[in-house]
């Protein structure tokens, strides 16, 4: 029996295959480099360069007795970014993690690392977490059902978490149905310990997803202008990009230092990239 | 996705509650408001309370996290 030509032949299964046919980096990756810098915004979009085939994460809009949809915005900022970097760190070392916090007690804003003396009950942090459990992210491909052999992955596992309020208790896991990868092997003791803004943090997890997973031995060419898409087009033009991308690398070889000379921005047209190992 | 052009209140254009300049104690209220009428946290029923006839505009706390 021979299979139909209409199959692709090693037809991609996961959200995270489809997305990243034409994308260096897994879809919540892009996600997390395109959170928002300012507060209210109600959603982001990353088009992975094939029309019709978008992954966008947006606050979930709730309705109100008064028949108005209201949504707390997306996370943003550091603080949305450092709620992302923790539970992908922890999702790397156990998928099936589970936090356990109150939000009327310190060990809260402690476990994302801020100074018990700074505690306050309206730390942004928790305003941060909020946000992040108020998030759902979804995936539209126009091949979805055009093609058979692919399983549906549009408006299916948007919600990121499993998250339980009770009796001032968040309980928190991922949700399994989920259709994007969340574990990324973030050292979160540096996003303790240093001091750096989102764009550094965005630049780190880029690295922190890509290299490991380049074959040793090979490189990995990433033209300068797909990077300015990865990167959310946040700057006016490729080489403002360039250098803003070259000024953070001495600072993340500091904290990764296998990165240190696999990191070729010297190419006029491409980033070039060499395997390294995960920071943890 | 959000339509801009859609009506401000609207699902496909909602409101964005600002947290930011709310009070600590009014920010748990909203929460816990928001956690009753979505499906996407859940709130198992405690203390008597359902989801379902929890008072909007009820669950207020202070800072000790006592409800008043």
């Amino acid at each position: 029996m021979h299979e139909s030509d209409d199959l692709p032949k090693n037809p991609p299964i996961s959200g995270d295959e489809l997305f990243m046919e034409n994308f260096p980096v897994h879809p919540m990756v892009a996600l997390f480099i395109a959170l928002p810098l300012e507060n209210n915004c109600v959603d982001t979009e990353i088009y992975t360069r094939k029309p019709d085939r978008n992954a966008f994460i947006r606050s979930i809009p709730v309705r109100f007795r008064d028949d108005k949809f209201r949504a707390p915005g997306l996370p943003h900022g550091m603080t949305g970014r450092r709620v992302f970097l923790y539970l992908f760190s922890q999702f790397y070392k156990d998928r099936n993690f589970v936090l356990e916090q109150s939000f009327d007690k310190k060990p809260f804003i402690e476990t994302f690392g801020y100074d018990v003396p700074r505690f306050r009950k309206k730390h942004p942090i928790r305003l941060a977490f909020y946000k992040v459990m108020y998030s759902e992210v979804k995936f539209y491909d126009d091949r979805d059902n055009a093609k058979a052999g692919y399983s549906s992955v549009t408006q299916d596992g948007a919600s990121m978490f499993d998250a339980v309020w009770q009796n001032g208790i968040w309980t928190v896991k991922l949700n399994s149905e989920f259709i994007f990868k969340m574990a990324f092997p973030v050292d979160f003791s540096h996003v303790i310990g240093t001091n750096k803004k989102c764009l550094f943090w965005n630049v780190y997890l880029f690295l922190v997803d890509v290299l490991p997973r380049i074959p040793k031995g090979k490189s990995k060419h990433i033209s300068w202008e797909l990077m300015h898409d990865v990167f959310h087009r946040r700057y006016d033009t490729i080489a403002n990009f360039k250098y803003f991308f070259t000024q953070q690398l001495e600072d993340i070889f500091s904290i990764y230092p296998q990165a240190k000379n696999k990191v070729d921005v010297s190419d006029s047209n491409d980033l070039i990239l060499k395997y390294a190992p995960a920071p943890i | 996705m959000v339509d801009k052009d859609a009506p401000l209140g609207s699902e496909e254009n909602p409101e964005v509650i600002d947290m930011s300049k709310m009070s600590g104690a009014d920010m748990d209220a909203m929460m816990v408001e928001m956690a009753n009428l979505s499906e996407h946290i859940k709130t198992p029923d405690h203390d008597g309370v359902t989801s379902q006839n929890l008072p909007l505009d009820g669950v207020e706390k202070d800072d000790s996290g006592k409800t008043r």
